[in-house]
């Protein structure tokens, strides 16, 4: 028996997958992601994290040090690991904090870096970049979840995104929906939390240190949409 | 002369930090002029073929390319050799958990939250040496749980002033269960997360409420404890106010649930203010003489809330008491024990009916509480059993984390067969690790009659006395 913490919706939905052998997308000792298909034919990414793994919204978060998987299946509604079944034993909040209006922040973009995120700059992002989660896609998940936290829709930009999801990785179209809905890594969680505190720069060099690109990316991605929002008069 | 290798592999797990190190290695190696390891995606695959790599048709987003630049043919094998190299290397799990070997855990509370600024510190020391701990937490600007007992009152008031001054949040001393976010500290309930937020001064009566309101299909979004002395006078409901305060800026939290023992009088009115100035609304659910149970406290959020009020449960059914005239409650949480007393109220004076709290300081000096080690209460239930004066039991069992892995597979054998009725109040969820379903299944097994509510399992020992308990006692 493997106990996971789980997202909400996640839980929910390995309970709408289909009976069967689930495909290993990604394997690795720090974390395995599975391709998902719910019962309503709608695919996704699931992974099972180790100790080390970063804790994304659509992981099932255990304690183990270093993974071993070989295959993966669901039998009964429950996600089994080779033949070892895992089990929801708590549930997380992956949903961003509500921050409206905004604080003032000392957070600034990263020169270097993609300068803006417009409808017409999606297709240049996503899938732009190094690792499972490429640099464009980080970006845009900031930016994303940034303005789910300010609860200033974006449908021009939420519409380009999803209608560039197959040119991902499955992963990283899974974050950059989690990313649609406001759900985040906690580190990016905390940053939020603290905009416009004392705590500020310690939260951003935390999220700045997740993965090797992939938090300074989000945290430029949410840079980016302060500046925005600033300028929109969204923020105090 | 260059030439070109692309190399496709499917499914290859690499996080940003391996694929960099693996690019950086794959430069370094002999005869290697450019190296590109990187997920397909089809911006990805743009530049490779700008950079003059043909990668295969049908090259998926989930696949891994490897792409080299060679000085010539006869660099490849070793150049893909390296590249395996990297690879595995980058994916064996670091000795230790980490680059570089093992990191020293941190010492001191202080040390800790440098390395983890701002997370909540749970502390569970022995009493005498909490606060110095707390106060350290407090410094570095972490809100505290205190797992603790027996810290003296005066260092507790003195904690709370200072948490108050830096808005921060004193749970405890002797707070058993919290609920942040969803995720459960000490022994807490899986709890689906929902709009209700409790501020609890009573860890079991913090647990029966989630467990009712579980079952209601309500979830709890966060429960704060704030110890069982805060809304006394000396305390003056210091960690309260804070508490209340944090549910009321939550925008998850629809309502706020106060469990606690009525508070003392000057504290009261306080504390009204403070829910006065609150936007989300307050509903009390205090446990004292002639206040509402904590199943009515429950249903009252329920209506409150506009949900239906389900039916709670009961599984099997005790026979009425065939003898004796006592009513033997044995109880493992202070607040289901102190429920049980005050819904026998009038009926339990001078009757010899008994509400036993094991998890009391008495019972748990120099020993685990109850809800992990329950070798005390079995032991008085064997006494209770065997006593002819008894004529009903009345236990509880608490689920959830921190408790007892399965604790029903201990209490069942030791009711097996007995001749007096036995009554057990479970107080869990459906996804509580002990799986709610099999204890009360095997506590049915052992002829026992199973309630959710603790107060209708109360009500329902009293109603199988003998019908001349009380006048038996009386004599």
């Amino acid at each position: 028996m493997i106990g996971v913490s789980a997202p909400v919706r996640v839980r929910d939905l390995l309970r709408r997958v289909t009976d069967g052998p689930v495909p290993v997308v990604h394997r690795g000792p720090d974390a395995v992601y599975l391709a998902v298909r719910d019962d309503d034919g709608r695919e996704g990414c699931v992974g099972v994290l180790g100790a080390h793994a970063v804790p994304v919204p659509c992981g099932l978060r255990s304690g183990i040090p270093a993974l071993d998987v070989g295959t993966a299946a669901v039998r009964g509604g429950t996600l089994h690991l080779d033949d070892e079944p895992v089990a929801v034993r708590r549930l997380v909040d992956t949903r961003v904090p509500a921050r409206s209006p905004l604080p003032r922040s000392g957070l600034r973009p990263a020169p270097g870096l993609p300068p803006a995120v417009t409808p017409g700059a999606v297709a240049g992002l996503v899938g732009r970049g190094e690792g499972l989660t490429p640099l464009g896609d980080d970006v845009l998940c900031g930016w994303l979840a940034l303005h789910r936290s300010a609860a200033a829709p974006t449908p021009e930009v939420d519409a380009a995104v999803r209608a560039h999801l197959h040119r991902t990785t499955l992963l990283s179209a899974e974050l950059l929906r989690c990313a649609l809905r406001g759900e985040v890594v906690p580190q990016f969680a905390a940053l939020v939390t603290a905009l416009g505190t004392p705590a500020e720069p310690a939260a951003a060099a935390a999220l700045a240190a997740v993965g090797h690109t992939s938090g300074a990316a989000m945290l430029h991605g949410a840079a980016l949409a302060l500046s925005a929002l600033h300028t929109e008069g969204v923020a105090a | 002369m260059t030439t070109t290798h692309v190399e496709v592999r499917p499914g290859a797990y690499a996080d940003s930090v391996t694929l960099l190190r693996v690019s950086r290695t794959a430069q370094q190696l002999d005869g290697v002029v450019a190296a590109q390891v990187a997920m397909a995606t089809p911006l990805n695959v743009d530049v490779l073929t700008g950079m003059g790599f043909a990668v295969p048709a049908g090259t998926g987003a989930n696949d891994l390319v490897v792409a080299l630049r060679l000085t010539g043919d006869d660099a490849l094998p070793a150049a893909v050799a390296g590249v395996d190299r990297a690879l595995a290397e980058a994916n064996r799990p670091a000795p230790g958990g980490g680059e570089g070997g093992t990191v020293a855990p941190p010492r001191t509370t202080a040390t800790a939250l440098d390395r983890a600024p701002g997370s909540v510190v749970l502390v569970s020391v022995p009493g005498p040496h909490a606060t110095v701990e707390a106060m350290d937490a407090l410094d570095a600007g972490s809100d505290v749980m205190i797992f603790s007992d027996n810290v003296p009152v005066e260092q507790e008031v003195a904690l709370k002033r200072a948490a108050a001054e830096r808005s921060l949040l004193v749970m405890g001393p002797d707070c058993g269960t919290a609920v942040l976010g969803g995720l459960g500290l000490g022994f807490a309930n899986t709890v689906e997360l929902g709009p209700v937020g409790i501020v609890a001064a009573s860890g079991t009566g913090c647990q029966q409420v989630m467990a009712l309101l579980d079952h209601a299909g309500v979830g709890v979004h966060t429960a704060l404890g704030v110890g069982g002395r805060d809304l006394s006078a000396p305390v003056g409901g210091l960690a309260t106010r804070e508490a209340l305060r944090r549910l009321d800026a939550d925008p998850a939290v629809e309502l706020i649930v106060l469990v606690s023992k009525p508070p003392a009088a000057e504290v009261a009115e306080e504390i009204d203010g403070v829910v006065a100035s609150l936007a989300t609304p307050v509903e009390y659910a205090l446990l004292g003489p002639g206040r509402p149970d904590l199943t009515a406290a429950t249903e009252a959020v329920l209506a409150r809330l506009g949900r239906p009020v389900p039916d709670w449960p009961v599984h099997g059914a005790a026979r009425p008491a065939a003898g004796g005239h006592r009513l033997r409650g044995l109880f493992v949480g202070g607040t289901l024990a102190t429920e049980a007393a005050q819904v026998a109220g009038a009926e339990a004076a001078g009757s010899g009916h008994t509400f036993v709290d094991f998890g009391d300081d008495d019972w748990t000096r120099g020993r685990a509480h109850p809800m992990i080690d329950p070798t005390v209460r079995l032991e008085h239930l064997a006494a209770a059993l065997a006593d002819p004066e008894t004529a009903v039991v009345l236990l509880d069992l608490v689920l959830g984390h921190g408790a007892e892995p399965d604790p029903a597979a201990v209490l069942a054998p030791a009711i097996t067969g007995a001749r007096t009725p036995v009554v057990v109040s479970v107080v869990g969820t459906a996804a509580d690790p002990q799986g709610l379903t099999a204890q009360i299944d095997a506590l049915v097994a052992a002829g026992a009659e199973v309630h959710l509510s603790h107060a209708r399992a109360t009500r329902r020992a009293l109603a199988l006395l003998p019908a001349d308990a009380t006048i038996g006692a009386a004599r």
